[in-house]
């Protein structure tokens, strides 16, 4: 029997979610619960027909808010036509213009039956802790923005999954195929591809792995179609009580600025529209779509479509998914890759920011007070050390001038020496003079409140010498290159004047 | 939980025009445009199961759904698969039902078992009855003995009693006593046989399952006896569910609380495999 597909477009915040309902398909891909002990934890593989790509394993039972690891066990290139057929949907979406239904109309003819958002997002080339994303899931770890419901933000919020997982195979990496990606990328200045929602604020990228690694080479752009099954909902109580903290919330967003670059993350405000109607709604973690934008016979599909369900391929996949892992590689990328990675928001940052929306300089001075609440409301929650790092988070993501003033005043105030040694800890990835010149300050103090975090200073500024060191030296190379360059050049034209000369007086 | 990967399934009420989906919610649809009502499992206070009707409680709401909602049979066991599922996992949902042949369905866990004897058929009605009357002699039969003497006794007594001069008449009295014992033993036995015939017949009025196919596993893990419409090979009942089990000629009964929980007709396996099968239920459960 053929697969049904139905869908239906809605308006959210002025962004364009697709609801897709699947019925009768043969169940080929998607996600499959592969749990063989409970007792052990959850695990679920994401499959293409008999091949278990990637395994989601859940330690921690009946527990939505635990981080889950994820690692890569097969690879693309084992999967007959699917490559082919996703590349075929990204050239129909993003190059022929057609729409999502008709573009994704042949992967969804054999995704697991049931309803799907589908929607345009940016992606972060990244694991979510900097780390770049091809070469990160070879060996299964814990990832920080993977749980089911976010920690941060719980069923409250809608943080848009950022982050790739990849199933193509890194082995087979070919110089040539990235030369090629590369000038793909500068001329279209963006990368595009097709991603499938795993778990948290994590994708599979189900095509185009070099476009996507040549954008991040070339500081462009990765835009991707996110599939994501639609498997949870908030009860009518669940959003009657999101609406009273998000009304206190939305009247300190009304002041927020618009930040165009960022158009990924859901800001106070926008969230606050979402939830201002206490009706039921479908959950994902891209979006909240109110029950009355969906029409009855998709709501149905939902209903009808258990979580446990299973499809014909589910025993061969979790008998796969137990074997020996198919994606290892001893390949390295280059270093400008993972140092362009590191520049990336991580998982902590998105959070926080898709939770706080707008921090104005009046509650950021409260805070350095050492007070958690404004005006009878809050800042961020009753908790001071992770009201501390949720405002440290979103300011290095949204404003790093005000994030950098934010952490010297928070060093500089003695009475807050237990943030002290938090602050100076996640400072050391950062690179930046002022933050050097700020530890130089700490170590030359003769105050006992930083014999705590004077350790951690003296190895920033060792780390930041060496950067500086490092940079100067990379300098002086590109310049030396491209002196010599010069110098070759004039001896080269030199050389032809010379032959030109001998070949007259010869004539 | 238990037969949670059974597709949840849609029932549409002509009578109130109201359309019911039970799965992982219970969900309640008034019309194409009207938001529909869902509630979680949690919040069903009872489901009441009769000839007729399938009555679901909620706090505020009881939604009646007529037999004749259900399209087919088949639905109609899903469906009831689902609030058992549902039932295993929140029992103090109350819940109220008809007779029935298979074990009930929130007995289960979600077990996959890693090997496992799979058989599929009929129930048979001799085979049931059979198996039903060897459940009779097996929970009565010690006791027939024991009441056929007490009754020889007490009729001796009564029949003295009533010829008078005790005497001269325990003569007669005693073979007559010890043959009427007999016989009134004997047609004790046939009403309690033909009761147990009947237990067939009067739970084919309530259960459709009895007509359809069912599949048995036994692993060493647990057993299962389900509608093979819902069977999806990740259920079972463990060991610990069963007390004991009575082999017959015509098959084998896994009882709990000395009632029945799962049927293993002969028929349904294979000749060769009936020793291994009978040998590792032997090791699980212990023979009556």
């Amino acid at each position: 029997m053929k697969a049904s597909v139905s869908s239906e477009s809605i308006l959210i915040n002025n962004k364009e979610y697709t609801v897709v309902g699947v019925s009768n398909s043969p169940n080929s891909f998607g996600l499959c619960d592969t749990t063989l002990q409970k007792d052990k934890g959850i695990s679920e593989t994401f499959f293409i027909g008999n091949e278990a790509l990637l395994n989601i394993i859940q330690r921690s039972i009946n527990d939505p808010y635990s981080n889950k690891i994820i690692s890569q066990v097969s690879t693309m290139d084992r999967c007959g036509d699917f490559p082919r057929r996703v590349s075929a949907a990204v050239d129909d979406y993003f190059y022929n213009n057609k729409n999502v239904v008709s573009a994704l109309q042949p992967l969804f003819e054999y995704v697991k039956s049931g309803l799907y958002v589908v929607y345009e997002s940016k992606m972060i080339p990244t694991d979510g802790e900097g780390n770049f994303f091809w070469s990160s899931y070879m060996v299964g770890h814990e990832l920080g923005g993977s749980s089911t419901f976010n920690t941060v933000c719980k069923k409250e919020r809608s943080i848009v999954p950022s982050f790739l997982v990849p199933t193509d195979n890194f082995g087979a990496f070919t110089d040539k195929l990235m030369k090629l990606s590369s000038e793909k990328v500068k001329k279209d200045n963006c990368a595009y591809g097709i991603c499938f929602h795993l778990s948290g604020m994590f994708c599979a990228l189900l095509s185009n792995h070099y476009d996507v690694t040549a954008a991040l080479m070339l500081d462009k752009k990765i835009k991707c179609l996110v599939i994501e099954p639609i498997r949870y909902i908030c009860t009518e109580e669940e959003m009657k009580s999101y609406q009273v903290s998000a009304s206190a919330k939305a009247v300190s967003a009304e002041s927020s600025e618009a930040d165009e670059n960022q158009q990924n993350e859901n800001s106070a405000q926008e969230q606050a529209e979402t939830v201002n109607v206490a009706e039921p709604c479908l959950y994902s973690c891209g979006v909240k779509i109110p029950f009355s934008k969906v029409p009855n016979s998709l709501l149905e599909r939902f209903f009808i479509t258990r979580k446990g369900i299973s499809g014909k391929y589910t025993d061969i996949v979790a008998y796969n998914c137990e074997k020996p892992s198919l994606a290892r590689s001893k390949r390295s990328m280059p270093i400008n890759v993972l140092e362009k990675c590191e520049r990336y928001p991580d998982y902590e940052m998105l959070q926080s920011a898709a939770l706080v929306g707008h921090l104005s300089d009046e509650e950021l001075n409260a805070l350095l007070l050492g007070e958690t609440m404004l005006n009878g409301k809050y800042i961020i929650n009753k908790n001071y050390y992770s009201s501390i790092t949720i405002a440290l988070n979103y300011l290095q993501y949204k404003d790093f001038g005000r994030f950098i003033n934010f952490i010297s005043a928070l060093l500089k105030n003695e009475e807050l020496t237990a943030v002290h040694q938090y602050v100076a800890s996640r400072l050391q990835t950062i690179m930046d003079k002022r933050i050097d010149a700020l530890f130089k300050e700490i170590l030359n103090a003769d105050s006992q409140s930083y014999n705590m975090i004077k350790p951690a200073a003296e190895k920033y500024v060792k780390r930041y010498k060496t950067y500086c060191e490092s940079i100067e030296a990379k300098e002086r190379k590109e310049s030396r290159k491209r002196d010599s360059s010069h110098v070759l050049k004039r001896d080269i034209s030199n050389e032809l004047d010379s032959l030109e000369l001998s070949r007259k007086i010869n004539s | 939980m238990a037969f949670e990967s059974v597709r949840g399934r849609k029932v549409f009420s002509p009578l109130t025009g109201i359309t019911y989906i039970f799965g992982d919610y219970f969900v309640v649809m008034r019309g194409e445009t009207v938001t529909p009502e869902i509630y979680e499992w949690s919040q069903i206070v009872s489901v009441t199961e009769t000839l007729t009707m399938l009555t679901i409680t909620v706090k505020d709401n009881t939604y009646n759904i007529e037999m004749g909602a259900f399209d087919s049979e088949d639905k109609f066991l899903a469906v009831r698969t689902i609030v058992e599922g549902q039932i295993a996992v929140y029992p103090e949902i109350r819940y109220k039902f008809n007779k029935r042949i298979l074990p009930l369905k929130y007995l289960y866990k979600n077990i996959t078992p890693n090997n496992a004897y799979i058989m599929k058929g009929y129930y048979d009605e001799k085979v049931i009855n059979s198996c039903n009357i060897a459940l009779v002699i097996a929970r009565f039969g010690r006791y027939m003995f024991l009441m056929t003497v007490l009754l020889i006794a007490a009729l001796f007594f009564i029949t003295a009693a009533a010829l008078g001069d005790f005497k001269e008449n325990w003569l007669y009295c005693l073979p007559l006593s010890i043959f009427l014992g007999i016989i009134i033993s004997i047609v004790l036995y046939l009403v309690v046989g033909i009761m147990a015939r009947h237990k067939f017949n009067s739970t084919k009025k309530y259960d459709p399952a009895t007509s359809k196919e069912i599949t048995v596993v036994v692993s060493t893990e647990g057993f299962a006896a389900v509608e093979s419409s819902v069977y999806t090979g990740k259920d079972l009942i463990p060991w610990g569910e069963a007390n004991f089990f009575i082999e017959t000629h015509a098959g084998l009964v896994v009882l709990r609380d000395n009632k029945s929980v799962f049927w293993l007709p002969k028929s349904f396996m294979p000749k060769n495999q009936q020793s291994d099968i009978f040998a590792l239920i032997a090791s699980k459960v212990r023979q009556r």
